[in-house]
Parts: structure tokens; sequence; C-alpha cells
């Protein structure tokens, strides 16, 4: 028995020492012995291809074509009626009204439809919501949390002088201030100089409340009397 | 005759032609047997279960990047989960970002060092940097980000303190019990949305964290599926 005994620990010590502990480090792929139907094939979000030149399964959309999950219902999109929202209001895609230049105010009209008719575009505590959100997410990091320019990546640069862009712009300057609100929806759209623009990340929807969030922002920092709350106005000594 | 009896009779053999020691023999078998199933368990336990293939796995990435100093709120930078991940609350993949997402900083962040040439090389050639994917249900699960983080279930329920980590790896089973230990009891977890991606976030006790998921379970109306056509559809 104790011979048996010693057998099983030197067993027991040997796999642990090849095999090691559950949840330890390692750089090694899992091996599955059987993977039943863990790995099958198909197309993924962000899968490797090898059929296809790049190596993606990911494929742009063909020329003509409209991709799926748009929340267009094909049985309008396949109607001889069908017309799509963007080339009804393209100012709102853009922020340039028919003639090319930027629109000073916000989009009339939305992108979505009512009864076959655009919806009125109207900025509600719900869009500022949103803008704020979405400034937090994208912008602040660089512009600050206020819009003048202090963000992180540009104030590193007076620690010990840690790589940085110097070149961030304040969004509260006079110049900006007086921008239409297209030129910031293009801003925020296609970037500008050495800013990349966010058109990739946000919908035009969340472009347009990120524009009306920098709106606030400006006001906040710039907010003439008559306009501050008398209850406030007490508190401001 | 007489003398063969007395053979047979000898006090220490009667009868018996195993020596004392065998007597304890079956009781032995026993305890071997009971003691090495309790070790082959213990093994299929460690060994034959997911967890240990996959919990740990933290492969080399193409590029070092390091969430500890760009990502979380403790972070140096402090970015946000969806600067980069950007479709985590509106696709059921989470995404991992562009290079050009990246660039956004580093044209004029470092973008000559060494550690980003590979950045680099993607943004001039349009060549997709290779990323080792780390986190993975099999194929048969249906696994959906968005409808966990827009009901504030936190990214690090599934993936710990990424914000933690230099480089990252798996910290949880992601195992069927552990989907289910969360959809049988979601009040356990659940927070407000606007804390799903700070990552240190806790209510204030046990009790409060009771009480707040209660709530938000009840006003958004959350059914975590338990059936089986709910993850393998
Ligand atoms: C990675 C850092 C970074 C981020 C993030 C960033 N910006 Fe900028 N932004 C810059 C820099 C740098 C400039 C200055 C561009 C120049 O003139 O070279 C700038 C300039 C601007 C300008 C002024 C453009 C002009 O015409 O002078 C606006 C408006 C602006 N940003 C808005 C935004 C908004 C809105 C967001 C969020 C969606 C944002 N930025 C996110 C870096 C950033
Ligand atoms: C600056 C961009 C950036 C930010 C911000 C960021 N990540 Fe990532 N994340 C990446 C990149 C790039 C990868 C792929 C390389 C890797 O695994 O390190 C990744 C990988 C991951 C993975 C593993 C993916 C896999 O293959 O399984 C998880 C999980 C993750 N991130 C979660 C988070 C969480 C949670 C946060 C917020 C605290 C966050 N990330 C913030 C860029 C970012
Ligand atoms: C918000 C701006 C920002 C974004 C977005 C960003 N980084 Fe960084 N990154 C930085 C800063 C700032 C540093 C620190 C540079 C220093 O050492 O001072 C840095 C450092 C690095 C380093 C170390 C560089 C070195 O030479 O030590 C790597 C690697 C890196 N980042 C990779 C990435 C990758 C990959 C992405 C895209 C997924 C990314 N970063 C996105 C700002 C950013
Ligand atoms: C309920 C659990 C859960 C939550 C919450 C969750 N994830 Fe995931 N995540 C997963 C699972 C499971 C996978 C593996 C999916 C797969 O097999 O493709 C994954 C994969 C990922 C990946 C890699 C995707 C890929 O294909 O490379 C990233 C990046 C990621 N998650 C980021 C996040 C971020 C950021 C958050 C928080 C905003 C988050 N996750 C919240 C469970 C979760
Ligand atoms: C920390 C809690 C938590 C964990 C862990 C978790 N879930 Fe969930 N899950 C939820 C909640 C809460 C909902 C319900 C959302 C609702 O009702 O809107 C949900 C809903 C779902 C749904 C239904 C989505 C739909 O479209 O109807 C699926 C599928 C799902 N989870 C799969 C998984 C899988 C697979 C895992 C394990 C990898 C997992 N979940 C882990 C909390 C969790
Ligand atoms: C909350 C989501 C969820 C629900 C509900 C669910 N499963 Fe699963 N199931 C999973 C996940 C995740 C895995 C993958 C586990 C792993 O990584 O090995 C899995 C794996 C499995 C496997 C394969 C196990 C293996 O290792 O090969 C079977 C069989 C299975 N589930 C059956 C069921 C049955 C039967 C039901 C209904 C009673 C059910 N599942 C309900 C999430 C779920």
């Amino acid at each position: 028995m104790s011979r048996y005994l010693a057998f099983l620990a030197v067993a027991v010590v040997a796999t642990i020492s090849f095999l090691g502990f559950q949840g330890k480090k390692s750089k090694d792929t899992p091996v599955y012995v059987f993977d039943d139907m863990d790995y099958q094939n198909k197309y993924k979000a962000q899968g490797e291809n090898a059929f296809f030149a790049d190596g993606r399964d990911a494929r742009p959309p063909v020329t003509g074509t409209v991709a799926r999950g748009t929340g267009l219902e094909p049985t309008k999109v396949f109607s001889a009626g069908y017309q799509r929202a963007e080339s009804l209001n393209p100012s709102f895609v853009t922020g340039k009204d028919a003639k090319g230049t930027f629109i000073a105010g916000f989009p009339e009209k939305s992108l979505s439809f009512t009864n076959g008719k655009l919806n009125d575009y109207k900025v509600s505590q719900y869009t500022l919501d949103v803008g704020r959100g979405k400034f937090q997410i994208y912008c602040a990091v660089c512009h600050g949390q206020a819009g003048d320019g202090n963000g992180i990546m540009k104030v590193r640069s007076a620690i010990e002088g840690d790589a940085a862009i110097v070149t961030i712009a304040s969004l509260q300057t006079p110049l900006i201030r007086a921008y239409p609100n297209g030129q910031l929806y293009d801003v925020v759209t296609n970037g500008k100089n050495t800013m990349m623009g966010y058109g990739d990340k946000l919908s035009p929807e969340e472009r347009w409340a990120v524009v009306a969030y920098v709106r606030a922002l400006q006001l906040s920092q710039n907010c003439p009397p008559e306009l501050v709350p008398s209850a406030v106005k007490a508190q401001i000594k | 005759m007489r003398k063969l009896l007395d053979f047979l009779n000898r006090p220490a053999t009667r009868g018996n032609f195993f020596a004392r020691a065998v007597n304890a023999a079956p009781l032995q078998i026993l305890v071997c047997l009971l003691i090495t199933a309790v070790v082959v368990a213990a093994a299929v336990n460690e060994y034959a279960t997911n967890k240990y293939l996959n919990v740990g796995y933290t492969p080399d990435q193409p590029v070092a990047f390091d969430h500890s100093f760009h990502a979380g709120p403790d972070s140096v930078l402090g970015l946000d989960c969806r600067y980069c991940h950007n479709y985590v609350d509106k696709s059921s993949h989470s995404n991992v970002p562009t290079t050009g997402t990246c660039w956004n900083c580093h044209s004029q962040v470092k973008p000559d060092s060494p550690a980003l040439a590979l950045v680099k090389k993607s943004m001039e050639t349009g060549e997709a940097i290779r990323w080792v994917k780390v986190h993975k249900v099999p194929d048969y699960v249906y696994f959906n980000h968005a409808v966990h983080v827009n009901r504030g279930v936190s990214c690090v329920e599934c993936h710990g303190r990424i914000d933690q980590q230099v480089v990252v790896g798996q910290q949880k089973s992601l195992n069927m019990s552990f989907c289910l230990d969360c959809h049988r009891n979601p009040e356990q977890f659940l927070r407000p949305v606007d804390k799903v991606t700070d990552l240190a976030y806790k209510a204030a006790s046990p009790a409060a964290q009771t009480a707040d998921g209660t709530k938000f379970v009840h006003d958004w109306k959350v059914n975590p599926p338990q059936s089986c056509s709910g993850c393998h559809r």
C-alpha cells in the first residue's frame, strides 16, 4: 500500500508540474481534444479569411447595394416609390445646404419617416444627454470636459514634456463660437488638419447631438447675465 | 499417519496458506481505490473543463498595446472603453478598434516609435493588424454585447479588470454555468448604465446592490433567458 501511495504521489506531482494549475497565465492557444462544434466554418465579424486577397471576412459593399441592418425595410426598398432618407435630406448628412455652404442652425428635418414624410428635427434634453455622453467618450480626452482644449492629451506636454498633441484647439475661442453649426458638424465628421474625423464612430444623429452639446458648453463658459436663472444668481456672490 | 496430522495441525499454519498481513488486504484495496477515485475526480475537474483550457489565456499581441495606460478612469489617459470598442453598445459584436482609431492620437504622439511600427505600416498599406483573439464562446452559443451593456451589465463581469491589465488575458470562465449564474440572479450584478465602463464601480454595500439591482430588473423589465433556445439558437 505504501508503495502504491508513493507511486500515486509521484504521478500527482508529475502531472501538476507538467500541466500546472487552473487559471495560470499561458501564451499557448488552448488545445481542444474534441472541439465539438466550437469552431464552425462561417463568416464572422472581423474574422479572418484565406479566400479573399485582403484576408478579411468583411467585404466592402458592392456599388449600388444597400447594407443589411441599416434599418431599411426590404418591402419598401424594392417598391417603386422608395426614397432614401439620406438623399431626401442631404444636409443632415453633410452639414451643407444645396449650394454647398454650411448651414447655420440645425437641420430642419431628421432622417426618420412618419407616413412617408420626414419628421422635423428638434434639439431636446435627450439630444443634449446623448451629446454629453458622446462628447465625454470621444472628445474630452483632447478638448477637455469643458471644451477649453485642455484635455489630458494636451496637458501631458506640460508634464516633463511627455509626448502629446500640442495643436489641440480650444472650442471656446470666438472663432469657433462664430462657426455655423454645419461647420462644427463637418469637423466632427471629417476632422481638420491634425484632428481625424469621427464620422466612422458616430451616426449623423449623434454628430448633431455632439454639436448641440458643444454649443451648450460654449454657452456655459460665456453665459450672458440675462440667461442665468434668478435662483442661481442669488447663489453667485 | 499421525505424523501427517501433526504437521497439518501445526499452530501457525492450520488451514491458512497466506501470511497474516494479508487479512488487511481487502480494506487496503478499498482505501487505495477510494484515494485513486478522489484524485482522478480532482484531475478531471481541474484539467478536463474549459476553465483549465481558457482562463489565463494571455497571448502575445502583434503590437504591445497596454490597456492599463490607455483605458479606464484610473489610467493615465482615462479613455472610455467605447472610444475604441465603439460598437459594443450598438451591436452584438464588440469590435477591436481600427488602425485609424490609434492613429487619431498616434499620428501626433510617437508616430515613429518602434513599438508602433506595425500600426504605422498598417496605416500606410491598409493591411489589418492581426490582433490575436482572446475571449471566445463556442460557435454554437449566441452571444450579444449590446443587450448586456445597455442593461447595466458591466464589462468587468465577463472580462475582469481589463483596465489594470498590461496584456489582455481571459479572467472569467465564460462557460455555461457562468452565464446562468447571472441569468438566474441578475439583480446581484446590474448597475447604472452610465457606470458600465467604470470597471472599479461597486455599489455602497451588498444590500444596496440587491436593492438597486431589484429596482433595475423591475424598471427595465430585465428578463435574461434561461431556456436553452435563448443561447443556443
Ligand atoms: C485625438 C485628439 C482629438 C480628439 C479626440 C478630438 N479632437 Fe477636435 N481637434 C484636435 C486637434 C489637434 C485640433 C486642431 C486641428 C488643427 O487645426 O490642426 C482640433 C480641432 C477641433 C475643432 C476646431 C476646428 C477648426 O476649424 O479650427 C473642433 C470644432 C473640434 N476639434 C471638435 C471636436 C469634437 C466635437 C470632437 C469629438 C467628436 C473632437 N474634436 C475630438 C484634436 C482632437
Ligand atoms: C485605445 C483603444 C482601446 C481602449 C480605450 C480600450 N481597448 Fe480594449 N482593446 C484594444 C485593442 C487594440 C485590443 C486588441 C489587442 C489586445 O487584446 O490587447 C483590445 C482588446 C480587448 C479585449 C480582448 C479582446 C479579445 O480578443 O478577446 C477586451 C475584453 C477589451 N479590450 C476590453 C476593454 C475594456 C473593458 C475597455 C475599457 C476599460 C477597453 N477594452 C478599452 C483597444 C482598446
Ligand atoms: C487618446 C489618444 C491615444 C489613442 C487613441 C491611442 N494611444 Fe497609444 N499612446 C497614447 C499616449 C499619450 C502614449 C504615451 C506616449 C509616451 O510614451 O509618452 C501612448 C503609448 C502607446 C504605446 C507605447 C509607445 C512607446 O513607444 O512606448 C503603444 C504601443 C500604443 N500607445 C499603442 C496604441 C494602439 C495600438 C492604439 C490603438 C488601439 C493606441 N495606442 C491608441 C495615446 C493614445
Ligand atoms: C455578459 C458578458 C460580457 C460583457 C458584459 C461584456 N463582454 Fe465582451 N465578450 C464576451 C464574450 C462571451 C466574448 C467572446 C465572444 C465571441 O466568441 O466572439 C467577448 C468578446 C469581446 C471582445 C473581442 C471580440 C472579438 O471578436 O475579438 C471585446 C473587444 C470585448 N468583448 C469588449 C467588451 C467591452 C468593452 C465590454 C464592456 C463595454 C464588454 N466586452 C462586455 C462577454 C462579455
Ligand atoms: C452579469 C450578468 C450576465 C452574465 C454574466 C451574462 N448575461 Fe446574458 N443577459 C444578462 C441580462 C441582465 C440579460 C437581459 C437583458 C434584457 O432583458 O434586456 C441578458 C440577456 C441575454 C440574452 C438574450 C439576448 C436577446 O437578444 O434576447 C442572451 C442570448 C444572453 N444573455 C447570453 C449570454 C451568454 C451566452 C452569456 C455567457 C457568456 C451571458 N449571457 C452572460 C446578464 C448576464
Ligand atoms: C445563458 C446562456 C445559455 C443557456 C440558457 C443555455 N446554455 Fe448551453 N451553453 C452556453 C455556453 C456559453 C456554452 C459553452 C460552454 C463552454 O465554453 O464550453 C454552452 C454549452 C452547452 C453544451 C456543450 C457542452 C460541452 O462542453 O460540449 C451543451 C450540450 C449545452 N450547452 C446544452 C444546453 C441545454 C440543454 C440548455 C437548456 C437547458 C442550455 N444549454 C442552455 C450557454 C447557455
